[in-house]
């Protein structure tokens, strides 16, 4: 009995330490914020035409031939931010997918000591990266990128130690917001 | 001490084994001594990973009962509010998967030291790995069911893992840095995981014990109740926290984690997701290819063999073989001794010999320890050692008792495993003169070959084929079983063993030789 008595014991403790170590508390408070843009859009589609050399229709059965060949796919974008005058991102924007057809994403985050800052974006479409992708210019992408949104933000964040302000687009995704920047994860106001 | 030339070939370790074996060992030893080996939670870790995941399925169902995907925080925070039920019951689905993880690390520990990572183990070894991951993601899936700011981080650091496979159009992750909650469609695909992966986990276990007879799927009924008692002591005594909810717009600061599943989780927040994922596969790889590196260079198993003109069908061997590498076939050539023979499947067969010491006509066991072979040794200790009536032979295991020394009035005959002594050796060793034959065994809870001491046990006083004959006298036979760790009880026995040997009537020794063994034919397929 003693020795039951004593195995009950030592497996009591032996469970305590497993059950300790599955619930120790580990890490630290961040003392600092993070600021970051998140948000996806369709974008604007635009169609890219080449004239088809003779080779190219040769492969094409001949009652699929045609003069042309259209693919379609998304405008890129450039991604232009700052905070407090200082750039923090200036880069392309391109669409996802092997065809280039899926929705633009931005995912960045830039972490800040607490306090207010001053944030800058402008998100719009950018016909350069497209010419230089394709190396051929076409009138009509012109409308595509004129009717393209293009999506600016300049606002003042308060960025709070532990919590993010997060850059996304409004629940339409007609314009970009903060939210979390407020004492709750509401937008704020904007 | 007795040449080792006569016994059975050593196991063959791997030295990477064998250099875990000095640490592993230690600690062993200190459990042995603690709980006795009867008791020894190493002994049983295998078997208490199994019990821990059927007391996780239990008290899984209760949870689901009350579990909502709709509003998984809130439903958890609604168990936890109960207190005489709920509470303790999802501590207990908490502890005891952490139990399942900490026993299932003994277990790889236990085998690594034992050498059991290659040859016909390299099946139980992968599917073990394995097993390893499914543990993890059904764990991970329950964390993230729970939708704290735990299960939130597994969910986000898990998916900027899988981001680096090449097949989502856009990171994954992504879905967790939103301001929106998660859909519901995300906690129904978790849940599904939750408990399906169970599912593929039992699978897992089929395919791991599949090699060996008879496994022991849960602990002795004792240690069972110990551990579910002591598990529902904890959970009631100490319920396990609930974090605060998910929240996707705060950096999650200092907080209790479950260091046994979400290890890695502050380690993904400190490396770039590539380096991150190169220590899994590097890990994984290691594991998984153990068969081929964790192996002895210069020692190859040497199966059994069958010899078919001794081989009387009996199917004892078949019966008895701890992993099941031995078949009865039919005879290609017919026989009078029976319909059916032995096969020994090579691929299978470690070579532990119990197929011996099962045989009556002594017609199978690995090359040199058939039953006749070790009465040719048996016979060459005896003329080497001229043993007295007034001494004891210890038949020792040496998977257990490799470093046992001789004593006083005792003669050490290092063996195999127990199981593949031939009790024939014993006869031979009383009918020589010797006072008294002990057979010191490792526990039967940790026998590397599985089952030696319990056939033994069976052989010599429960007669099991191929049994001690009546005619020897069973009061000069002793079987003690105790591990490495229990030198000191062993030899207490052993000594009490000898004082009561030296009391007994003189034995005059017998020079004649053994009857012929035998057994009656019998062909069962």
């Amino acid at each position: 009995m003693k020795r039951v008595m004593v195995n009950v014991l030592l497996s009591g403790v032996l469970f305590f330490g497993v059950a300790f170590f599955g619930r120790k508390a580990i890490g630290r408070d961040a003392d600092h914020g993070l600021l970051r843009m998140a948000w996806r859009t369709s974008g604007e589609k635009v169609r890219i035409c080449k004239e088809l050399s003779a080779e190219e229709k040769a492969k094409i059965p001949i009652h699929m031939r045609r003069d042309a060949g259209c693919v379609s796919r998304v405008l890129p974008y450039r991604l232009h931010a700052s905070v407090d005058g200082k750039v923090i991102e200036d880069r392309a924007i391109v669409p996802a997918g092997i065809h280039g057809d899926r929705p633009l994403y931005v995912q960045a985050e830039l972490a800040r000591a607490p306090g207010p800052v001053a944030v800058h974006i402008d998100f719009a479409p950018d016909l350069s990266l497209l010419h230089e992708e394709v190396g051929m210019r076409d009138p009509a992408w012109e409308a595509s990128a004129a009717r393209a949104p293009r999506f600016t933000l300049d606002k003042t964040v308060d960025i709070k130690a532990g919590r993010i302000a997060l850059v996304a687009l409004d629940k339409a995704g007609k314009e970009l917001v903060v939210y979390g920047a407020g004492p709750s994860s509401t937008p704020s106001a904007d | 001490m007795y040449s080792p030339r006569l016994s059975h070939q050593p196991k063959p370790l791997p030295a990477g084994s064998r250099a875990f074996q000095k640490i592993f060992a230690p600690l062993d030893n200190l459990l042995t001594r603690l709980y006795g080996s009867r008791w020894n939670p190493v002994h049983y870790s295998g078997a208490l990973a199994v019990f821990f995941f059927l007391a996780l399925l239990v008290s899984g169902l209760y949870l689901f009962l009350f579990y909502s995907i709709g509003t998984p925080y809130k439903s958890v925070v609604g168990i936890q509010e109960q207190v005489w039920a709920g509470r303790w019951v999802r501590a207990l689905h908490r502890y005891a998967s952490d139990a399942v993880i900490v026993t299932t690390v003994l277990h790889v520990f236990k085998m690594t030291a034992a050498g059991k990572s290659w040859g016909p183990r390299a099946l139980a070894w992968i599917t073990g790995v394995f097993l390893v991951g499914l543990i993890l993601l059904t764990g991970w899936t329950g964390m993230i069911m729970v939708w704290d700011v735990q299960g939130y981080l597994v969910a986000y650091e898990g998916a900027r893992l899988l981001d680096l496979l090449p097949i989502f159009s856009q990171p994954i992750s992504r879905s967790f840095i939103q301001q929106d909650t998660m859909p519901t469609s995300f906690f129904f695909m978790n849940l599904f995981l939750h408990v399906a992966l169970p599912l593929g986990v039992a699978f897992g276990m089929w395919l791991h014990t599949s090699r060996v007879a008879r496994p022991r799927l849960l602990p002795e009924r004792d240690a069972m109740l110990t551990a579910a008692f002591v598990a529902l002591a904890v959970s009631i005594a100490w319920p396990a926290p609930l974090l605060p909810g998910a929240d996707l717009l705060a950096i999650p600061g200092r907080l209790a984690t479950d260091m046994l599943f979400a290890f890695w989780v502050p380690v993904s927040r400190e490396i770039p997701p590539l380096a991150h994922a190169g220590l899994w596969a590097g890990g994984f790889a290691l594991l998984v290819s153990a068969p081929w590196w964790l192996r002895p260079r210069d020692k190859q198993i040497m199966p059994s063999q069958v010899d078919i003109e001794r081989c009387t069908g009996c199917t004892q061997c078949y019966e008895d073989c701890p992993y099941d590498a031995i078949q009865m076939v039919k005879r290609t050539v017919p026989s009078k001794l029976s319909e059916f023979v032995a096969q020994v499947d090579e691929d299978v067969c470690v070579s532990c010999g119990i197929c011996s010491a099962s045989c009556a006509p002594m017609g199978v066991g690995p090359p040199l320890y058939d039953g006749r072979s070790q009465l040719r040794q048996a016979e060459a200790f005896v003329a080497e050692h001229a043993p007295r009536h007034d001494q004891v032979v210890v038949l020792g295991c040496t998977n257990e008792h490799a470093k046992f020394q001789a004593q006083d009035g005792v003669l050490f005959y290092p063996t195999g495993c127990s199981g593949a002594v031939h009790t024939s050796i014993i006869e031979l060793l009383l009918k020589r003169g010797v006072g008294g034959v002990y057979m010191l065994t490792c526990p039967p809870s940790s026998c590397t070959y599985r089952e030696g001491p319990k056939w033994l046990e069976l052989r010599v006083h429960h007669d099991r084929e191929a049994e001690l004959h009546a005619r020897v006298d069973k009061t000069r036979v002793k079987i003690g079983g105790f591990a490495a760790a229990e030198r000191a009880a062993a030899v207490a026995d052993i000594r009490a063993f000898v004082s009561e040997i030296a009391k007994r009537a003189t034995v005059t020794p017998d020079m004649s030789p053994l009857a012929e063994p035998e057994c009656e034919p019998e062909a069962k397929s």
